[in-house]
């Protein structure tokens, strides 16, 4: 990329970065269950690829940011230390604010119960509301699988989320 | 169940724009990643300007002019007499292996990096990676294609050619150092002369270890 050309690309990417880097740190977020730090990292990551290759993005470069955060997760993942990292019952005590409005912390503890690519199968679809064949597309994998994992997702979620629902506030009037 | 996907569709939302100097955290690391990736893939057809400012000390400047920045012939894309400007001595910290002997008269070094040294009015606050209406210091890259058209000129005794951009905004002075082929971009706004371009850039030495410098 010649100095003419980043004079071009640079305002146009920072632009891209003003607009979009927020949607990126939340779903960042999601995918790694409310670590912060983990999540910064991968959009930071996200971003050098998307820079790098910025001249060959058309159409929807967030999409393609999307796409290539994906990908810096599922290939976090595939690290040797990161498979060594055992899954655990404990669930963290707190998850970082993403920014003006903290996630759902319950929730973002339900997904962090999750194995990772059901968890980005859950965000893509369910976050996200991309389709089953855009998901399926990110995560290189079937439609069928999309379409088990993000079911048996919801249900580990539910599962998870119940013991919420089955202590109900009682309300003026109940017998109890 | 619907509670949970109610509860999932409001995760959507955004974190917050990001403050100016992460995005330039963001332009840099991929400043950086590009000059990896060029240095790793070896030299191949692309193009690609990069200032390498390596660590190390500064080398000696050759002054070759006075520093009343006189005027020579102005050629399309130079200013006109209205707008041109003097050169005079710089006097500030010399950024890190790089120097330079003159600059543009009211212009600071706005910033730079790995890659490139911006110089700026004093009260200019974007960032030095906008490059608009300024004066842009860069080395070319080992991966660079093709030829530069525009004004022979001599700088120092070395080849260069000032080639104006196509949208007549900036000009450039490209020209071998010895060691690696220097662009300097001048915006018209500046008021430099093709002379003074030339006197600018025989100012500016780049230190031999931004070779080794993790640019590329």
């Amino acid at each position: 990329m010649s100095l003419r050309k980043r004079r071009d690309t640079d305002p146009a990417f920072a632009d891209f970065v003003h607009a979009n880097r927020g949607r990126m740190v939340t779903t960042a977020r999601l995918l790694t269950a409310g670590d912060a730090d983990l999540a910064e990292d991968l959009v930071q990551t996200a971003l050098v690829k998307v820079y790098v290759s910025w001249h060959r993005v058309s159409g929807e470069p967030a999409a393609y940011a999307r796409r290539v955060l994906v990908n810096c997760f599922v290939d976090h993942r595939r690290k040797p230390a990161v498979r060594r990292e055992q899954a655990t019952d404990d669930v963290p005590d707190t998850v970082a604010p993403a920014g003006p409005a903290a996630l759902d912390p319950t929730l973002v503890a339900a997904l962090a119960e999750l194995p990772p690519r059901m968890r980005a199968a859950v965000v893509l679809r369910h976050v996200h509301d991309l389709s089953v064949e855009e998901t399926a597309g990110l995560l290189g994998c079937s439609t069928g699988t999309v379409k088990s994992q993000t079911a048996r997702g919801l249900d580990k979620l539910r599962a998870h989320l119940e013991p919420q629902h089955a202590h109900p506030v009682p309300t003026p009037g109940d017998p109890s | 169940m619907t509670d949970v996907l109610d509860r999932l569709a409001r995760l959507a939302h955004d974190s917050g724009s990001p403050g100016d100097a992460t995005v330039t955290a963001d332009l840099a690391r991929g400043h950086a990643a590009l000059a990896r990736r060029r240095r790793t893939t070896g030299a191949l057809a692309g193009v690609g300007l990069t200032l390498a400012l390596g660590a190390g000390l500064g080398g000696v400047v050759a002054v070759q002019h006075g520093g009343d920045g006189s005027v020579a012939v102005t050629p399309d894309g130079a200013p006109s007499k209205g707008q041109r400007i003097a050169l005079v001595d710089y006097t500030g910290a010399q950024p890190e292996g790089f120097n330079l002997a003159k600059v543009p008269e009211g212009y600071v070094v706005q910033g730079s990096d790995q890659f490139v040294l911006t110089l700026a009015k004093p009260d200019d606050t974007s960032s030095y990676l906008s490059f608009a209406h300024k004066v842009v210091i860069s080395l070319q890259s080992a991966d660079a294609t093709g030829e530069p058209k525009g004004t022979a000129v001599d700088v120092g005794g070395k080849a260069g050619v000032i080639e104006s951009a196509p949208d007549s905004l900036s000009r450039s002075l490209y020209y071998d150092d010895g060691k690696f082929t220097v662009e300097i971009e001048v915006w018209r706004n500046v008021g430099l002369t093709d002379e003074q371009l030339v006197e600018l850039a025989e100012g500016v030495t780049v230190n031999s270890d931004v070779v080794q410098a993790p640019v590329g």
